[in-house]
């Protein structure tokens, strides 16, 4: 080579590498920038990009400059041991070329840097029309240029590897803070399944938790590449079955064949807390057919103990609220979980203009029933009248016990009217109510109550106000003999209608 | 000013942009004020980037408007990239094309139309008469299934070599140097296998039928009659080149070189050319669609669908087609296309009667990479001369077993 041409190849070069180093977003624009300037120093009817899947061993055509133009075109070639591409692209030979069926020239396209190198794949040159071969300054001159574009891959590739995964840990972050906020532990569950399918670039992600008895790993909520959730609660895995995988997973037992098979595209990953197996996670690429990164597998790990510390803490917190907001003998909601329920429903109709009533409920003569009969009978007569107001109401009514023997119960979008019609058909079922004692009379107690109703708003506008006129309306109903309903309207407010009920 | 970007396949191999271009010469013409972006992409490119878009409503750059085999249409309406093209044209009609292709063109609900198709392949398997005289083959008679194939090859392999050594019985149609779900499909099939069950619910590629299949067409591949690739790295010079006898095909011969040596060399073997049909008994072929889409969140929808409509159906069409080696997409047109070629008329006509598609099932898209990956595993054992039959059972069983999962998770 002459003093010339080596001198202008130099220049060029570092023309090159400064135009290289511009800002380039990633993998993809370097590669299109990088060729486009390679091919205004080769003469060369195409310069193709090969890049090396290592588990493979193959090489890839990433991307082709042909005419001017950047082209995705298929070809891939197998390398074996022997074959000289293999030895080009593991640095054990400088280049390769063929003159038929044109010419062709090969050249690395590797990363070093002190004594690390890394094998990243081929540049191919190839003279369709002219079919004149490559002289050896236009061999070593693409050699180099080859070699400079491979240290700003290799840059590019590692400054983008490190910025996913820095994004990730963010957002793992964020996750973890967002379900710890949570107030309830399903709501929880969703924000972290969202995220981490978004954050991950999954297709899917599904939570499968151990039930308190630990025999069983049930499903509990799936979401899919567009973030919709979806209950699992159809799916249950035994958690001694042999044969499930879910099961073995858990029991700590190595992959199977199939498991190896898949592992690039669902990665399972069991959620522990102290050593305790709580819930599996799993998380899958099986549409895209997408290698999952074995450093998002990595970090999906170590972020599975917050999710299982997090799932835990929100069911025992859950356990917690569930025992402080019910009675324990009657099943029904306490009064201060009512008295917040019923302070959100007066906001919500104050919105709406909806109606909304509320029934105070007493069993008559109770004491008499304790007197008589003792306390035991008297808890199973609360209880079963917890069973039968559970079983009568809607869906949207709340029912609490208020203290001794009285219920109350709030019935949105009801009016005076459809409130006495409901509280009828419940007191009917109240009187159905049989508790068999042998000692009495009849062999069995017997019940009845009594029932006031106040509606918002023209009983009263506030919480008070309104348990106040249904208090009225229950004694009203004492007054005249106990067993029937009374809306506090047509009973006392002198209003007409037929909410009003006489006492029989 | 609008860009329209159109991402394409590389229907043309290197002149793919120039000969799009050509095309839609006169559309954008009369479309002033608009312009033009045309990518080629590969399929496993068009694919992961259509994924990257999905995941990422950020990505760039994105396109307008898709070319996809139709068996991606229903895996990529399901997840939401596709854009209903009756909501753009309420009076489409897919009466035009065959039923089977038609199916192609919908969603997972079966009504709504998400991609029309552009032009079809249809396998039958080409020969050189000059080969195949010189081996003693008569394509009437032996080539009319796999084993008369496989002799055939043998005999090729035996009696038929060009000066250079270069020449061999068979050229592997797969642009990659693998073996697809599509190479091997009519195979199957010829062997009374399937890769799914009738309702589409389970793989059934753990039956015996299934793997004979498979096993026959890697018999080519093992046998040294089919190779991958030739020692440059390049794609070993095929049937239309002269350096094989034998090579399945879907498209039509390629048109000739404008002139010199090369012209009157491909004239030579145009003149030798014949085909058959697919030679796995039945003749029952595969045919493939290639098919356009719009993506849902394109904002030039409008714009978008009328180019789609000029490719799909305008008078055009065909003229692409025939410009790409390619049949048209309807029965007619097929039919007229393949009058300027007597010698392989008949069996393109034969394969198209009995011709197959794959089932539109729901999650195709992604069942054909977990059958291809398979492939790809089988083409290593085969490079590293490991290939034995018990390999392949296991493939397959695993192979199926994902396909079953995913079928089991998508019908959910």
């Amino acid at each position: 080579m002459s003093q010339k041409t080596s001198s202008r190849i130099r220049e060029s070069l570092y023309d090159f590498h400064k135009e290289l180093n511009h800002d380039i977003a990633g993998e993809d624009e370097m590669l299109a920038r990088g060729l486009r300037l390679i091919g205004e120093r080769v003469k060369a009817d195409r310069i193709g990009v090969f890049l090396l899947t290592p588990r493979r061993r193959e090489l890839s055509l990433q991307v082709t400059l042909h005419s001017g133009l950047l082209l995705e075109m298929v070809e891939e070639i197998h390398l074996t041991e022997e074959s000289g591409l293999w030895k080009l692209v593991h640095g054990r030979k400088k280049l390769q070329s063929y003159s038929s069926p044109h010419a062709l020239l090969y050249v690395p396209l590797r990363w070093t840097s002190g004594g690390d190198e890394a094998a990243l794949g081929a540049l191919r040159f190839e003279r369709v029309g002219s079919r004149k071969p490559f002289s050896a300054a236009e061999r070593e001159f693409a050699r180099l240029l080859s070699a400079e574009l491979a240290q700003n891959l290799y840059r590019a590739r590692v400054g983008q590897a490190r910025q996913r995964q820095l994004k990730r840990l963010e957002a793992l972050t964020d996750l973890a803070a967002v379900f710890a906020s949570s107030l309830r532990v399903e709501d929880g569950l969703k924000l972290i399944l969202q995220g981490i399918v978004h954050h991950f670039d999954l297709d899917r992600a599904r939570l499968y938790l151990v039930d308190r008895e630990q025999k069983n790993l049930r499903g509990e909520l799936s979401v899919d590449v567009r973030g919709t959730a979806r209950a699992l609660r159809e799916e249950m895995v035994p958690l001694g079955d042999e044969n499930h995988r879910f099961a073995r997973i858990l029991r700590g037992e190595a992959p199977d064949a199939m498991m190896k098979h898949y592992e690039e595209r669902v990665v399972h990953v069991p959620l522990a807390v102290q050593g305790q197996k709580i819930g599996l996670l799993v998380v899958d690429n099986l549409i895209s057919q997408e290698a999952i990164q074995g450093e998002d597998i990595g970090l999906l790990r170590s972020f599975a103990g917050q999710i299982a510390l997090a799932v835990d803490n929100g069911r025992l917190f859950e356990e917690v609220q569930a025992l402080s907001l019910y009675d324990s003998l009657t099943g029904l909601p306490v009064r201060r979980y009512f008295n917040q329920r019923f302070q959100e429903e007066l906001y919500r109709v104050e919105r709406s203009r909806e109606p909304l009533s509320v029934a105070m409920i007493d069993i008559d003569f109770f004491k008499g029933i304790n007197d008589s009969f003792g306390h035991q009978i008297g808890d199973e007569a609360l209880k079963l009248l917890g069973v039968v107001i559970n079983n009568r109401l809607r869906k949207i009514d709340f029912p609490a016990r208020f203290g001794g023997d009285e219920v109350l119960i709030l019935l949105p979008q009801t009016n005076a009217e459809d409130a006495a019609m409901i509280m009828d058909r419940l007191l009917n079922d109240i009187r159905e109510i049989r508790i068999p004692v042998p000692f009495a009379r009849e062999g069995e107690v017997r019940m009845s109550a009594s029932i006031g109703i106040a509606s918002y708003p023209e009983d009263g506008r506030t919480a008070k106000e309104l348990i106040a006129r249904a208090d009225e309306a229950l004694y009203w109903v004492k007054s005249k003999g106990r067993d029937a309903v009374a809306a506090y309207g047509a009973a006392i407010g002198g209003r007409s209608g037929p909410g009003r009920k006489e006492a029989s | 000013m609008r860009e329209l970007q159109i991402w394409v396949l590389p229907n043309n191999g290197y002149a793919t942009v120039p000969t799009m271009r050509d095309h839609l010469y006169r559309f954008r013409r009369e479309q002033p004020g608009g312009r033009l972006g045309i990518w080629v992409r590969t399929e496993e490119s068009m694919w992961r980037h259509l994924f990257r878009i999905l995941k990422n409503p950020r990505q760039e750059p994105r396109p307008d408007i898709v070319q996809i085999p139709s068996h991606w249409t229903a895996t990529l309406a399901r997840l939401g990239v596709l854009q209903d093209l009756g909501s753009l044209d309420p009076a489409l009609d897919l009466g035009r094309w065959p039923a089977a292709l038609r199916d192609h063109c919908r969603g997972g609900d079966g009504r709504l139309v998400y991609s029309l198709p552009w032009w079809i392949g249809l396998r039958v398997l080409y020969y050189r008469r000059d080969a195949l005289l010189r081996a003693g083959i008569d394509p009437a008679v032996d080539l009319k299934d796999w084993d008369g194939l496989k002799t055939a090859c043998r005999r090729l392999a035996e009696r038929w070599k060009s000066t250079t050594g270069r020449t061999h019985p068979m050229a592997n149609p797969n642009p990659r140097e693998s073996v697809s779900m599509r190479d091997v499909a009519p195979c199957l099939w010829g062997r009374g296998g399937d890769f799914f069950s009738s309702d589409g619910t389970r793989s059934l590629l753990q039956r015996e039928a299934s793997l004979r299949g498979v096993a026959d067409y890697f018999d080519l591949v093992r046998n040294g009659w089919m190779p991958l690739k030739g020692p440059s790295g390049l794609a070993p010079r095929d049937l239309f080149d002269g350096s094989c006898a034998l090579q399945i095909s879907g498209r039509l011969p390629r048109a000739l070189p404008k002139r010199g040596a090369a012209r009157r060399s491909a004239e030579k073997t145009h003149r030798e050319l014949g085909a058959v049909p697919y030679p796995n008994g039945g003749g029952r072929t595969l045919l493939t669609s290639q098919n356009l889409a719009i993506l849902a969140d394109s904002e030039h929808q409008r714009e978008a669908y009328s180019l789609v409509r000029e490719l799909a159906l305008g008078d055009s069409s065909a003229a692409y087609a025939a410009a790409i080696g390619a049949l048209p997409t309807s029965v007619r047109s097929a039919r007229e296309a393949l009058r300027a070629y007597p010698s392989i008329e008949r069996a393109f006509m034969s394969g198209l009667e009995r011709a197959r598609m794959f089932p539109p099932l729901n999650s195709l898209g992604a069942l054909e990479k977990v059958f291809d990956r398979s492939m790809d595993h089988l083409v290593q054992e085969v490079v590293a001369d490991r290939l034995d039959e018990r390999l392949m059972r296991e493939e397959l069983i695993h192979a199926g077993a994902e396909i079953d999962t995913i079928l089991s998770l998508s019908c959910k």
